[in-house]
């Protein structure tokens, strides 16, 4: 917690409280650092804004790099696609040095976007945005039936689940077998 | 207008594309996400909607008992002609959420039944159960049994406190509460409050509910009995409050051993005497765990009959009673009065005027300093 804090202070030393008091001293610009995603296309992100992701502040902590430095090397998030990454960048954006809402309402309705959104804001450890995210996906079976929340859900059935779990017993029973086999040949 | 969009066949299609809409359900794969990320969408659930997922299958039963057992609920159940279970945050009241409701109701006549709607619940399989405004109504033909069933699913799924039950008995299955009771007696923690309606039992189950109920802390009676009067009351709850009295007797309330607090309302037919003869029985040590006990003759009442033999320091503090103009109401005020272990007692004469109805009562107050 320390070290993030540290962090903060050396990435974003334009701390808006001291800004104004020193009216005749020049400002110090915000720290600014470069995100991609799959599309390669990059984000310009301020520090302050990147402080949501637990997992990028925790990277630019400990770097300390310049303005030159941080544009040369965006980080990059290969897992992540560009648009997701947009949306993800957008938020932050917005709610940068803002306490959270308890709701958000700004989140997409498409689930596949949905679903990629979560696994993006989990990789990059955005709490708030991950509570926001999970309370979506938990609102789509409100007032649904077990047989409907199964539907949309995609979650199988009982006889589906033994059929799935006989067939990996099979396949480990299998895969054993063959080691065995390769073993006795080796010691042969 | 109307006519000539029927002709056109748009309110068809319109209609058409609204049911495409409404139907194409768009599916989300919740098995195919991180397991923390999969166990915080199930915390953030109602309890209605972590039961019903959990009815999906085995497999997502122990994924829902592994992800919520930590997350405490508290249960209000209300027993009558129908069954409400309703769940309440642990938070509650600090901060303000909605109750989950579950509605047992008895499932009459060989109503149809669309197979959409059942739930599988424990042994019994198929309920009927559907989602109405933020209440599941469940059905079956043994609404008793299968809230039995149900209270003992969610204590498998989730941490539940059960913390109230009123029972209306009148309503209950056959007017026969002995399966309910044996049912709450066996909680392993008790049940905390009570609340036990019914005017038209019969005395029998009236004593053997006084005599079985193991309620823990509170239980408040409401019911006109008539003639109904009952020997031995070995009552465990703590808290005590009847609202009709016809079933008390003066040996009933010396009886009450356990009882910190006690409320008696509409004591008509204990005479001043009696009121005289219970404060000397407190006085040489009966009721040894009562601190409060809180009589409504319900008619006028002699001061001095009730206090006739004790000893009485007038309560001179004008703080206490300075509300009530002591030229108009005499008989208001208080009076100190020396237990024979020591400790210090006090009695209170005091009147409500309430939408125009005067309620007299009695207050009496042991300081025990052990309580």
């Amino acid at each position: 917690m320390s070290s993030t804090e540290q962090g903060t202070s050396s990435a974003a030393p334009a701390e808006p409280t001291t800004a104004p008091e020193s009216a005749a001293a020049p400002e110090v610009p915000e720290s600014f650092y470069y995100v991609h995603g799959k599309d390669k296309v990059v984000h310009k992100v301020s520090a302050g804004a990147l402080q949501h992701s637990a997992l990028i502040h925790g990277m630019i902590s400990n770097l300390g790099y310049t303005e030159e430095q941080a544009k040369a090397n965006p980080f990059p998030f290969e897992n992540i696609d560009g648009d997701i990454l947009q949306m993800v960048v957008d938020w932050c954006n917005q709610h940068k040095g803002k306490p959270t809402p308890p709701e958000d309402t700004n989140l997409p309705k498409q689930k596949e976007k949905l679903f990629d959104l979560v696994l993006a804001v989990n990789y990059l450890e955005i709490k708030e945005l991950l509570t926001y995210c999970c309370k979506q996906v938990a609102m789509m079976v409100k007032g649904k039936s077990p047989e409907e929340i199964r539907e949309i859900w995609m979650i199988p059935t009982d006889a589906e689940d033994e059929a799935a779990e006989k067939e990996a017993k099979k396949r480990a029973g299998k895969e054993a077998a063959g080691e065995t086999a390769a073993a006795a040949g080796d010691a042969k | 207008m109307s006519k000539n969009a029927q002709e056109n066949g748009t309110i068809e299609r319109i209609k058409e594309a609204v049911k495409e809409e409404k139907y194409a359900i768009e599916k989300f794969p919740l098995l195919e996400l991180p397991d923390l990320v999969r166990e915080t969408v199930i915390r953030l659930m109602d309890p209605i909607e972590i039961f019903d997922f959990s009815q999906c299958s085995k497999r997502m039963r122990r994924t829902v008992k592994r992800s919520v057992r930590h997350k405490t609920y508290h249960l209000y159940l209300q027993a009558g002609k129908m069954y409400q279970i309703a769940l309440y945050p642990a938070i509650y009241p600090e901060k303000k959420e909605k109750q989950a409701i579950f509605r047992v109701r008895k499932l009459n006549g060989d109503a149809r039944r669309d197979p959409i709607y059942d739930r599988n619940l424990g042994n019994f399989q198929k309920i009927h159960g559907r989602f109405q405004e933020s209440v599941l109504y469940l059905c079956h033909k043994s609404h008793f049994e299968i809230t039995m069933a149900l209270v003992a699913e969610l204590m498998n799924l989730m941490t539940i406190k059960f913390h109230q039950v009123r029972m209306f008995l009148d309503a209950v299955e056959n007017r026969d509460h002995r399966p309910l009771v044996e049912w709450l007696n066996g909680f392993p923690d008790g049940i905390k409050s009570t609340h036990i309606s019914g005017d038209l039992v019969s005395n029998e189950n009236m004593v053997d509910l006084m005599q079985t109920y193991q309620c823990s802390q509170t239980l408040r009676f409401f019911g006109r009995l008539d003639g109904f009067k009952i020997d031995h009351l070995p009552l465990k709850a703590t808290d005590l409050s009847i609202a009709h009295t016809h079933w008390m007797t003066v040996d009933n309330v010396l009886q009450l051993d356990n009882v910190i607090t006690f409320r008696l309302e509409n004591a008509r037919h204990f005479s001043d005497t009696d009121f005289n003869f219970i404060l000397k029985r407190i006085i040489s040590g009966a009721l040894p765990k009562m601190v409060l006990a809180h009589f409504i003759p319900g008619r006028t009442y002699n001061r001095a009959v009730i206090c006739q033999d004790i000893p009485m320091v007038r309560e001179n503090s004008d703080r206490v009673f300075s509300r009530f103009p002591k030229v108009q109401i005499e008989d208001v005020g208080g009076f100190h009065f020396n237990l024979d272990n020591g400790d210090l007692g006090s009695i209170f004469f005091y009147t409500n005027v309430r939408a125009g109805m005067t309620l007299k009562g009695i207050g009496v107050i042991v300081w025990r300093p052990d309580a």
